[in-house]
């Protein structure tokens, strides 16, 4: 009785947890569908399920309505930055928190954590006029450098430092005659692999979907990003959602690749220092 | 190769004081060990002298030079560490290597060096492996050939031995000591083990609660602790503190009760100065030896310890609830059991005596 009632227990677990990968799935697969079908058939009821033989035609629409490949050089150029300049500057904070003692230490890392508490939207207005005060409107550094530094990133720096670099690593290299900096650069930072890979990964996603930050800086379509670039294309009246599809599946597929490749040292990553290895 | 002289050394974290004042002079070549219960401040101590830690007042002298701003790296001091601290990612040969390149040293002169240090460290087959690849011994002596190829004034230890096991820790005790006959270096050594203490040292400094209790010669300590705090933290097992009281003395000796449990014939030169109220009597385990109840410290068979070079019984003295601990050597062959009535009585001179304040009393 026991085994039949743990075996219907399990079943019902299956079948929600599948049909919750199935609403996770479904947007995915439809855009990849949708990308294969001209933007009439994929308004037909019920839409289609199977791939079509549209893609040529939205390859043209897309190209013909932004210059999609010079916004893919920009999506690549401003996410693989800005990932390597929040990687070097959180780093540099998690172990200057984790490694130092100073004066109001504790204050200004609470003011740090603090300022995840504020809204992104809070700062738009602030932050398009700083650009605007440093002419660095529709510039892709105006993008790359206000976020190369965030707390979420210095946070997880501190923790995993705190956690996994002994002390008495850094007094070492103190002694063998290692700079400040150089006790980061030769010794702290080659042991960061796993929280560079899940923080990086963290990054280059959040930067690469970024739709606000560009919205507010990027004036001239060819410095747009993709996610800017695609809802360009969006009007009222004729939006052609199969190109639309077809670019937003672009873009998708080498994140998609990116994360097969590296969930396992992401989920490693974010529970880094949960356990003491 | 240097002197070490430490003045006044206090060290202050937050509102505890954990040194309060520290006078130590150490000479050039000498092997001096810090030993003391856990949060004595040895290990401050030594991270003072390795520039680790900044002293809240006094000054640190490396040489004849004042070292207390100078960096950890240019005082000529080398570090080993109790977790051993080396580089992860850097093979052996790069972690023993890392400060001369530092220092800016060629890449032939840093082979060299490095050479040499293994082949002392009798390592050299590990050049190329990472600290993963070699085990706890193998990786303390890599900690410890980085330290040598420095060719550092003073060598600072910092408990090496204690994630070691039994058994290697014996055998890197002996290396470590013909290390020092060999680079003749001045060394300090912090430990909390005192065999350790007892068989590397040249001279040993007992600290306590941040004060230096005393600081001497092995053998020194061991005969004649400056109070109870040292007879007690060294030997083992540790030494029997029994209360008692002045009876008479006759000669080169003095008779001391024991409360109800009988008396006691210890040395004593006719001109000591034996305080009169409470004193301490301080038996060494190894000191004591079985005989009549009537002749020695009345007690009762506790329990029996086989250790098979020696046999340690533990007993309970008449009239009181204390236990006190004979090392006899060899088998106990005449079947004592437990609840037995023994006496015990130390063998001649070599009782100590405490007064009131647990300060030593001279007896010899």
């Amino acid at each position: 009785m026991k085994s039949a009632n743990k075996k219907a227990g399990t079943i019902t677990a299956y079948v929600i947890i599948a049909l919750g990968a199935l609403i996770m799935i479904a947007p995915f697969y439809f855009m990849f569908i949708f990308a294969t079908h001209p933007r009439d058939e994929i308004f037909n009821m019920p839409p289609p399920l199977l791939p079509g033989n549209a893609v040529p035609m939205n390859w043209g629409l897309l190209l013909r309505r932004v210059p999609f490949p010079k916004n893919f050089g920009w999506s690549v150029y401003i996410s693989v930055f800005q990932t390597a300049l929040t990687l070097l500057f959180c780093s540099m904070g998690g172990f200057a928190f984790s490694m130092y003692d100073f004066k109001f230490k504790k204050q200004v890392f609470a003011l740090v954590l603090g300022t995840m508490l504020l809204p992104a939207f809070l700062g738009m207005v602030p932050t398009f006029m700083l650009m605007d005060f440093l002419g660095w409107l529709d510039q892709p550094r105006a993008l790359i450098i206000p976020g190369a530094a965030g707390a979420l990133g210095i946070f997880m720096m501190r923790q995993y430092i705190t956690s996994s670099i002994p002390k008495e690593l850094v007094e070492a290299a103190r002694c063998d005659g290692c700079s400040e900096f150089r006790i980061y650069w030769n010794v702290v930072a080659p042991l960061l692999g796993p929280v560079f890979g899940t923080l990086g990964l963290i990054t280059f996603i959040g930067s690469w979907n970024n739709f606000m930050g560009p919205l507010i800086v990027m004036r001239s379509v060819d410095h747009y990003t993709i996610p800017l670039a695609l809802r360009s294309m969006q009007d009222p009246q004729n939006t052609p959602w199969g190109a639309v599809m077809l670019g937003a599946a672009a873009a998708v597929l080498p994140l998609m690749v990116l994360f097969i490749f590296s969930s396992r040292r992401l989920i490693a990553g974010l529970t880094a220092g949960a356990l003491k290895g | 190769m240097a002197s070490v002289r430490l003045i006044g050394i206090e060290k202050t974290f937050g509102s505890t004081k954990v040194l309060h004042g520290i006078n130590l002079e150490i000479k050039d070549g000498e092997f001096v060990v810090f030993v003391g219960p856990s949060g004595c401040g040895k290990s401050t101590l030594l991270r003072i002298v390795a520039g680790l830690e900044e002293a809240t007042a006094g000054d640190v002298f490396i040489g004849d030079e004042l070292a207390n701003d100078v960096p950890p790296a240019k005082r000529g001091t080398a570090m080993v560490f109790q977790s051993y601290a080396l580089y992860p990612h850097m093979t052996v040969a790069e972690n023993m290597g890392f400060s001369l390149k530092l220092a800016g040293r060629s890449k032939d002169e840093v082979k060299t060096l490095v050479a040499k240090a293994a082949e002392i460290l009798q390592i050299s087959h590990l050049l190329d492996r990472t600290p993963r690849q070699l085990s706890g011994g193998q990786r303390q002596r890599v900690a410890i050939g980085r330290a040598i190829v420095r060719k550092p004034k003073v060598f600072l230890f910092d408990e090496p031995l204690s994630n070691l096991d039994a058994a290697l820790r014996v055998q890197m005790r002996i290396e470590l000591s013909k290390l020092h006959e060999e680079l003749k270096s001045t060394m300090i050594y912090v430990t909390h083990d005192q065999v350790e203490a007892m068989t590397l040292g040249d001279r040993i400094v007992v600290l306590n609660g941040g004060n230096v209790e005393q600081v001497g010669s092995p053998l020194d300590l061991y005969d004649s602790p400056a109070n109870l705090f040292v007879a007690g933290f060294l030997g083992s097992p540790k030494m029997n503190f029994l209360e008692a009281s002045q009876g008479k003395r006759q000669g080169a000796e003095l008779t001391l009760k024991v409360g109800d449990a009988g008396q006691v014939t210890v040395g004593a030169k006719s001109d000591s100065k034996v305080p009169e109220g409470k004193l301490t009597l301080g038996l060494r385990p190894e000191h004591l030896q079985l005989c009549k109840p009537e002749e020695g410290v009345r007690a009762r068979v506790d329990l029996i310890e086989e250790l098979g070079d020696s046999t340690v019984i533990y007993a309970k003295v008449s009239g009181s609830d204390q236990i006190i601990a004979a090392k006899i050597q060899g088998h106990i062959r005449n079947g004592l059991k437990a609840n037995e009535e023994i006496g015990v009585r130390p063998l001649p001179n070599t009782s100590n005596l405490f007064d009131a304040d647990g300060k030593a009393v001279a007896l010899r």
